[in-house]
């Protein structure tokens, strides 16, 4: 309990108080059954009740006035019913959240489904030549690492703003982080094809690379409030469609040239596919925000808005007076997650990338050339992710519940306590998802390579130094997940700058070792891998000790 | 400073300074891509072929052409392919069902040449391949020096043009023309075999759509000048040393262009190998020149050719393929002037001097 009283604010102890219990009349109005002092103190600077107001009543800050509307709030709540809890409570959920985990990852093993049947899948041709593998695949990491840094920012935020319900902020963050980051995004693609594709490649070539970038890059970024709403149908819905249209256009563009412009028609049709399916789910999910920020609006101000009853014929409506917030106090906040976000893939593409320009070398050419083998024996490696990204979500999920509890049970005071709660949670989690990681890499290979002859053959034939590059990138993606879960740990702590400095960190070491490993052949590329997963897996673990150990610290510093 | 929304649609307004932003990120982008595209449509820096007072002549676009004048050092392979690197033909790449143990290419003193360690009781063959392909309709052009003899079994010396598209389909419909060395009753007996093949690799069928005597066309300082066009469907023409050995326009080929060139070796029981000096792969009649002055004049092999609206077509026949011989670009009293090699197809862009 706070230690504060009328006296240190100079208003009258019982306006002090009604103030009090009027604020925690208020809270209870907007959330009947609040979690934690957090939620108190969100719910309390929504309302306008921020720092100054606080100062005004004497308090230091919003949450040390959250602490005394948080005493309050029990004479103001209707009790919640009990629930006897199933027996089977705990593996019901935690099933339900591991699939959930694994359930995003459906975009793409959809897509890995259909490359490894159809040959062609969203951006992926297991046909194509040399140039336009080359092409498509600079225009995917560009539109990756793009789609990467936008997403982080608006999943960062959006997922503040759901958390309150609040759909019109959803929207708006919606809105300023796709559309700013979009227009960052164009410009860097242009960027990119101005000055390291267009004096490189031709012309053919370069307009490949933008239509890919660009329909890679809504594509993506149609996903990102899909991942953030939780829609995993919406996810297999946007996929299936691009796959459906890709599929469509090819046989329409097939039969109206009597089958003598396959190979164009596959990327036509691959562009076609990501832009229809892309656009119509960013349309759909928007659509949905508006709708939820509209139904809002009402709830919040009907005489205002002036909706359904409350009309008046021939009466001009009143405006409803929302405050927006500016973006640029926001984008000082976030952009350490773009850094991550961009870092993040520019992590797990270096040692390809440095792979493709010593490929470009053997063939005489002094820039990046797809480089098939490493891709697909790297690419192979990755399919062990889909196991492990549930128990990431999982993890993840589980921390946010079991927080709620640990704020119950623990005074903010009580440090010690909630610290080693905290650290023994996060470094058993890390610990478990080490040793599935490496388990699952170490038992990988011999299935990946028993897959049908057809798609492994290049492995086979490159000869012994690309299964072992096959064997070394699935140990290294087993321990990604460690990585992913402590830096995803945090941010949720508020831990804006270690996960991005491990990711650069990686990418810069692991560019410098690919670079001196490969001349001894491509395949030796895999340990700028090595080096740039390990080395974002060890940073974001040791902050995240350190932030276990500071936790509660963290969590304020970062409100 | 709260801003004032509409009632019913809720609409987020942007800020001022977000419409700067945005408007001045998405024209910059716009400006990059224009620029971009004009920077890799432009001209690219290239040697000139031909340079004096009276400007310069460059190559704008040109054939492909491959003359195997430098050595190779040792061939490597490529990731994903069986296939190996020459260098520095890196447009090439050689392979073969001989495999790597018995087939080898190699470029020494001015020739290609490609071969087969070892006689073996099936045919096998071993040939270097174009990386980069060429559409229908152009002109396949192989120099290749008269093959060896054989003292038992048979050998084979072929220049072939495939669809590109056998990664895709699996086809491997070609057309080609071979000159087959054998013994019959211990006397040496050549043949030209012209033909087409289809099918998947395992179960391709040839067609020999025509034999004639190795000695009907005699070598030109020793190497037969072999030149394939064909449009892929029904029309396949063949010349040797100039003389149109073959011409049809009515196959059923069904080769998905575009095409890549095989020069290529084939043995049956005996170690054999042949060489080619150059390969071409040409579009068609003439060189072109462009961007000449008002008045300029081009004088080739002693011919003068006036610049209409700045454009000269030189004649030179795709099924020649190559010139050498003087040429002159007269313009405003100045002459530049000099010996060159020109490829049918070929374009020269005129630079003021």
């Amino acid at each position: 309990m706070s230690t504060r009283s009328p006296f240190e604010s100079g208003v009258a102890p019982e306006e002090w108080e009604q103030e009090l219990h009027a604020l925690a009349y208020m809270v209870v109005s907007r959330q009947p059954h609040p979690r934690n002092l957090l939620e108190v103190a969100v719910h309390l600077e929504d309302c306008g009740y921020g720092g100054d107001a606080a100062r005004s009543l004497g308090f230091r800050d919003v949450f040390e006035l959250a602490e005394e509307v948080w005493a309050r709030i029990p004479l103001y709540q209707t009790p919640e019913e009990l629930t006897r809890p199933s027996p089977l409570g705990w593996f019901r959920r935690a099933a339900e959240q591991y699939l959930r985990g694994v359930g995003y990852t459906a975009p793409w093993m959809m897509s890995v489904l259909m490359l490894f049947i159809t040959r062609i899948a969203l951006w992926s041709s297991l046909s194509a030549s040399q140039e336009i593998a080359t092409a498509v695949s600079l225009a995917f990491f560009v539109a990756t690492m793009c789609a990467g840094a936008v997403s982080q920012v608006f999943a960062v935020r959006a997922l503040f703003y759901l958390g309150q319900g609040n759909w019109i902020l959803f929207r708006w963050i919606a809105t300023r982080a796709i559309v700013h980051g979009s227009a960052a995004s164009a410009l860097l693609i242009a960027l990119v094809f101005r000055f390291a594709v267009a004096p490189v490649y031709g012309p053919a070539y370069g307009n490949l690379f933008l239509e890919y970038a660009i329909a890679i890059y809504i594509f993506q970024i149609a996903l990102a409030p899909l991942y953030l709403l939780r829609r995993i149908a919406g996810l297999v819905l946007t996929t299936g469609a691009a796959l459906v249209v890709t599929w469509l256009a090819i046989w329409t563009i097939e039969r109206v040239n009597a089958g003598s412009y396959a190979a164009q028609a596959v990327q036509q049709a691959q562009v076609l596919g990501l832009l229809i399916a892309g656009a119509g789910a960013l349309i759909g999910v928007y659509s949905y925000a508006v709708i939820r920020s509209r139904r809002q609006l009402r709830r919040l101000l009907p005489e205002e808005i002036g909706d359904g009853p409350h009309d008046r014929d021939g009466e001009a409506q009143t405006r409803a007076r929302v405050q927006i917030p500016r973006f640029l106090p926001v984008w000082r906040q976030l952009w350490p997650y773009a850094l991550y976000g961009t870092g993040y893939f520019a992590m797990l593409f270096v040692d390809r990338v440095v792979a493709g320009v010593h490929f470009g070398a053997v063939q005489g050419l002094a820039h990046y050339v797809y480089p098939p083998t490493y891709e697909l024996t790297t690419d192979l490696a990755t399919l062990e992710l889909f196991p492990m990204m549930g128990l990431v979500f999982y993890f993840m999920t589980e921390l946010s519940e079991r927080f709620f509890t640990w704020m119950m049970k623990h005074r903010v005071t009580e440090h010690r306590a909630l610290r080693r709660t905290l650290l023994a949670f996060f470094a058993s989690r890390v610990a478990i998802l080490a040793a599935v990681g490496l388990i699952i890499g170490a038992l990988a290979p011999p299935v990946l390579l028993s897959l049908p002859g057809t798609l492994i053959a290049p492995i086979l034939v490159a000869g012994p130094s690309y299964q072992m590059a096959l064997h070394v990138a699935t140990l290294v993606y087993g321990i990604l997940p460690v990585g992913l879960f402590a830096s995803q740990f945090l941010f949720f702590w508020g831990v804006r700058f270690a996960s991005a400095l491990g990711v650069w960190l990686g990418t810069a070491a692991g560019g410098l070792v690919a670079a001196l490993s490969v001349t001894r052949g491509d395949a030796y590329a895999v340990y700028g891998m090595v080096t740039a997963i390990g080395l974002f897996t060890a940073v974001t673990v040791v902050v995240g000790m350190r932030t276990a150990m500071r936790g509660d610290f963290h969590l304020y510093a970062s409100h | 400073m709260p801003a004032i929304e509409t009632s019913r649609s809720g609409r987020l307004r942007y800020r001022p300074l977000e419409r700067v932003y945005l408007a001045a990120a998405l024209v910059l982008a716009a400006l990059l891509v224009v620029w971009g595209a004009a920077v890799e449509r432009g001209p690219r820096a290239v040697q000139p072929l031909l340079a004096g007072p009276a400007g310069a002549l460059a190559v704008q676009s040109a054939p492909a052409v491959t003359v195997f004048d430098q050595p190779s050092q040792a061939p490597h392979q490529l990731q994903s392919s069986t296939s190996l690197l020459l260098p520095p033909y890196y447009q090439w790449q050689a392979n073969g069902s001989a495999g790597q143990k018995l087939g080898f290419v190699r470029v020494q003193n001015g020739y290609l040449t490609v071969g087969v360690r070892e006689g073996t009781p099936q045919f096998r063959g071993y040939f270097l391949t174009t990386r980069d392909p060429f559409p229908a309709n152009w002109y396949a052009h192989a120099w290749a020096v008269s093959p060896p003899a054989v003292s038992h079994g048979i050998g084979e010396l072929v220049f072939a043009v495939q669809t590109s598209t056998t990664d895709q389909t699996g086809l491997i419909n070609y057309v080609f023309v071979s000159l087959v060395t054998t013994r019959v009753h211990g006397k040496l007996r050549s043949t030209w075999e012209i033909g087409y093949a289809y099918g998947f690799e395992q179960n391709a069928h040839s067609v020999i759509l025509k034999k004639i005597p190795g000695s009907a066309l005699a070598p030109s300082h020793g190497e037969y000048h072999v030149v394939i066009w064909t449009d892929g469907k029904a029309r396949y023409r063949a010349w040797v040393n100039g003389e149109q050995v073959f011409s049809s326009d009515s196959l059923h080929m069904q080769i998905a262009p575009p095409f890549d060139a095989y020069l290529e070796v084939q043995e049956k029981n005996t170690p054999y190998a042949v060489q080619y000096r150059q390969f071409a792969a040409l579009a068609g009649d003439g060189v072109t020149l462009k961007g000449l002055p008002d008045g300029a004049t081009v004088i080739w092999q002693g011919r003068a050719y006036q610049a209409s609206r700045g454009v000269v077509v030189l004649p030179l026949s795709a099924l020649t393929g190559e010139a050498t011989g003087s040429l002159a670009v007269v313009t405003g009293g100045k002459v530049t002037r000099g010996t060159v090699r020109l490829w049918a197809g070929e374009t020269l862009q005129y630079v003021q001097g």
